[in-house]
């Protein structure tokens, strides 16, 4: 078995892809420099030049995964631009054209876990197996997940007639291999980008008027990951690797988890949306502090916004889970769909128990939503993180087996190993911290996440805050990963 | 001034401004990463805690301290005799404490506990305690930690010979690595001091460090100054943290988790062992065995400051399974020849002392030897634990105690 997080490794085969995902890791001093030169000569750039600048870098930047991983993207990105010119007139190309993407993920990201499930080889399929994300030794081709939702969607949305087929190759291979977004999301739709991306190559890009909102983005990510993710992740991989040894260790590694999972992934997306902004390119929000729902169904409207979007509009609406067919049918549907969204997440039966798990505690919450809507706010919100942490467990987790396990020791059953994180006098320091990661995300609802914040922004907007901001982004990115703790959504 | 250039100098002003508002933003977060119970947690920026030593190339500068990041964590301070250790004088003083010394590399050192937890501070924590008296000599004891990370046999050895008198002790034990002493080629002497080949054959000690423009430049000004901003900057710590993993450190391939290194033990890990101490030719490690058991003979043998040394090997297998009889034999053969050494002139002063296979008499029921490295997730596999530094302190406790 093979351990993430704390002390990254990864065997022998990937290395050449470790080394690439690395270094293109936007926390990176080698990714800043990529950048500076990228945003330097797309602003010295005129008219199309941009564009191409653009495509190029996306495609240079993405080559640094290796061979293997660049070909397999090219190709997507070929068969799904010919599939597009054709998707709309014949529905047989879109059958093909979803036979092909969703086939590609499978054979990279699936296929152990379906020759395990066959009984063919490996232990990837099989409900006690170990291999997870956290722990697999296979390296899926950087970013796969992303942008074969994004070809995915782009074609449904031809074939229902929402949006028109772009004729130009270069501007299609732009919309999907934009680099801020190409590994870890924001999955961007092609009514958001593909504009966007025209106007870039017409040479009318919009200039951006507060730079520093973009820089402040960015700052926010690279905080969030440096000092946020980057912190707590040892004290995870030590509690899920040694074995919690009493239930308030086990309620203190999923906790930290917790936020460990969103500094990193929520850092990521920040840091990809700011970029984008110095560029004059909007991308969509992803995360709106999914730690204040006051249900499920609100955490998913706060968590990985996009990929909510994407699920509910290409997987639950046209399987008939939003009108009609009762109750039932639409706490079915919703079950499966979250089902395959937690597949979607890693080829392991914990994700898929994990998405499962949400789906019905969506339903459920659905259901009883006349009650438990009258209930107190923090009694709702208590109730909802009750639900996140439990099931992150099963998100961390190897597998099904220490998930249970796990979950059982928070509720009091015996521990799983020596870690013990209140003996003594650490207790009371311990306790304030993991209180001050939620009073943190509290901070981050009210302070940046309102309208107040970018005014604030807007009126100090000048060359002095773009230099404070440089310098702290700078400094932070300069500091050296003494442990490597690479970005956890890179994994999917 | 033209009036087009205003607006671009003040653009650059404040954008000067700007930056060094922000850099002193971040250098104040360092600061505050440095505060418990923050400095458990937060990134920071790790302390820079050697200079230029004129005897071995490379020591602790006196008063620096800060955070160890790498593998664990701990606060580390070095006191103004430029030793991981807690304040001491130089002199002994008219109390007279005996003066023990463990001297060695990162093993010693141990920067990754607190100093506290490492066992010279329990060792003298437990005899201070219990007053244990000696075999000869007064009862208080002062045990000072000689460690020094990277530090090879010829740094161990010189940093002895060059400290044994000035700190006044009174016996050492210095712990090498046995695989060190396996190197078959000359020591590189670019950076440190080294065994070398003499003009006679033998193996010599080298300070050929000391002509290399790197040295130079480090102990003339430029040197000072930096070493300065080291000590009151802590972005200029973060700037030599990067300096040290590499500008484009994270293209680098990964560090890599994983068991610890395993300690089975087979007749094909004993042999070079065996090879180097019963004399066998091996290049020059053996000159080089010889010159270092020479050169702490000399050092014991000292007229002004006769000093007692126990020489430890760290990394011999304790146990050998179905390879105990050679095992026995190696053991016997390093302590004939360490012996032999002694007996030309510093007699009881110099001797064998079987570290490891005392530790492993004292390990808690159920631990295996491995259980002493490392912490947690494979981190660290290479040196001792707080369980470690604990079972070693209860070893050489026990090799000191009168038998009863």
């Amino acid at each position: 078995m093979v351990r993430r997080g704390g002390v990254a490794a990864l065997p022998q085969p990937a290395r050449a892809s470790v080394q690439g995902r690395a270094g293109m890791s936007f926390d990176t001093l080698p990714f800043l420099g990529f950048f500076a030169v990228v945003i330097a000569a797309y602003y010295a750039a005129g008219g199309a030049a941009r564009g191409w600048w653009l495509l190029v870098a996306g495609v240079a930047g993405y080559s640094v995964a290796g061979l293997r991983d660049t070909v397999l993207f090219l190709v997507v990105i070929s068969a799904n631009y010919a599939f597009s010119l054709y998707v709309r007139e014949r529905r047989e190309v879109l059958w093909a054209a979803l036979a092909f993407n969703f086939g590609v993920l499978a054979w990279y990201k699936y296929r152990l876990f379906l020759m395990g499930m066959a009984g063919i080889g490996g232990t990837a399929g099989v409900p006690g197996g170990t291999s997870g994300s956290f722990t697999e030794a296979v390296v899926i081709p950087l970013g796969i997940s992303f942008y074969i939702f994004t070809c995915v969607a782009y074609l449904v949305d031809i074939a229902r007639g929402e949006i028109a087929p772009d004729r130009s190759f270069p501007r299609f291979a732009l919309f999907i291999s934009y680099f801020p977004h190409w590994v870890a999301g924001p999955i961007v739709r092609a009514h958001v980008l593909l504009p966007q991306v025209k106007r870039i190559f017409a040479g009318n890009i919009r200039w951006p008027r507060l730079w520093c909102l973009g820089l402040g983005l960015c700052l926010l990510g690279v905080v969030k990951k440096v000092v946020g993710a980057d912190s707590l992740a040892p004290f995870v991989d030590d509690i899920f690797t040694r074995g919690p040894g009493d239930a308030a260790t086990a309620w203190l590694g999923i906790w930290l988890f917790a936020f460990q999972i969103y500094f990193d992934f929520s850092g990521y997306s920040d840091m990809a949306v700011g970029m984008s902004w110095l560029l004059g390119v909007r991308l969509p929000m992803n995360f709106l502090t999914p730690y204040l729902a006051l249900s499920p169904r609100e955490f998913w409207q706060r968590w990985h916004i996009t990929l909510s979007t994407w699920i509910r509009d290409y997987l639950y609406i046209p399987l008939g889970g939003s009108k009609g067919g009762g109750a039932a049918r639409q706490a079915l549907v919703l079950i499966v769909v979250m089902g395959l969204a937690g597949l979607w997440h890693g080829a392991n039966w914990t994700y898929i128990v994990w998405g499962l798990a949400w789906g019905a505690a969506i339903a459920a919450w659905r259901i009883g939503h006349g009650p438990i809507g009258r209930l107190p706010g923090a009694v709702q919100w208590a109730a909802t993180m009750l639900v996140v942490l439990t099931l992150w467990v099963l998100f961390r987790a190897p597998d099904i087996g220490f998930a249970g396990r796990y979950i059982a020791a928070m509720w009091g059953g015996a521990g799983l190993g020596e870690a013990r994180y209140f003996g003594g006098s650490g207790g009371l320091p311990v306790l304030a911290g993991a209180a001050s990661l939620m009073l943190l995300h509290v901070a981050e609802r009210m302070g940046v996440q309102r309208r107040g914040a970018v005014y604030l922004v807007k009126r100090w907007e000048g060359p002095l805050l773009r230099g404070v901001l440089v310098a702290m982004i700078l400094w932070l990115l300069v500091m050296p990963k003494l442990n490597a703790n690479p970005f956890i959504y890179f994994r999917f | 001034m033209p009036s087009a250039r205003r607006p671009l100098l003040r653009t650059l002003s404040l954008t000067l401004l700007g930056l060094v508002i922000g850099s002193l933003v971040v250098e104040g977060y360092l600061r505050l990463a440095e505060l418990e119970p923050l400095a458990r947690a937060l990134p920071a920026a790790q302390a820079s805690l050697y200079g230029p030593d004129p005897d071995t190339g490379y020591a602790h500068r006196p008063d620096s301290k800060g955070i160890w990041l790498t593998e664990n964590r701990a606060w580390v301070e070095i006191n103004g005799l430029g030793l991981r250790d807690r304040p001491r004088q130089v002199s002994k003083g008219k109390d007279a404490p005996f003066r023990f010394a463990v001297v060695g590399d990162s093993f010693v050192e141990a920067l990754q506990v607190p100093l506290d937890a490492t066992f010279p501070a329990l060792i003298e924590e437990e005899m201070s305690k219990v007053r244990v008296p000696l075999r000869s000599g007064p009862f208080t004891i002062e045990w000072l930690n000689l460690g020094l990370a990277g530090a090879t046999p010829a740094v161990t050895v010189q940093r002895l010979r060059a400290l044994a008198p000035r700190l006044e002790l009174d016996a050492a034990i210095v712990i090498l690595g046995a695989g060190d002493l396996l190197r078959q080629r000359p020591d590189d002497t670019s950076e440190l001091v080294g065994y070398v080949p003499g003009p006679d054959g033998k193996a010599v000690l080298s300070h050929a460090f000391r002509e290399t423009r790197g040295y130079k430049l480090r102990t003339g000004a430029g040197g000072r100054a930096m070493y300065w901003l080291l000590d009151h900057s802590r972005l200029a710590l973060l700037l030599n943290n990067r300096k040290n993993a590499g500008l484009l450190a994270e293209l680098a391939e990964p560090p890599r988790a994983g068991p610890p290194k395993s300690r089975v033990c087979t007749g094909e890990t004993l042999k070079p062992h065996e090879d180097l101490w019963s004399g066998k030719p091996m290049g020059f490690a053996q000159a080089r065995l010889d010159a270092i058991l020479a050169d702490l003979r000399a050092t014991a043998d000292d007229r002004k400051r006769p000093l007692r040394i126990s020489i430890a090997l760290r990394g011999l297998p304790p146990a050998c399974p179905g390879f105990e009889d050679r095992l026995a034999a190696l053991r016997a053969t390093i302590s004939e020849r360490i012996g032999a050494r002694a007996a030309q002139s510093a007699g009881p002063r110099l001797a064998f002392f079987d570290i490891e296979a005392a530790a492993a008499r004292y390990l808690p029921p159920g631990k295996a030897f491995s259980s002493m490295f490392g912490w947690g997730s494979h981190i660290g596999s290479g040196h001792l634990n707080e369980l470690g530094h604990q079972v070693y302190a209860k070893a050489i406790v026990e090799m000191l105690t009168p038998r009863k």
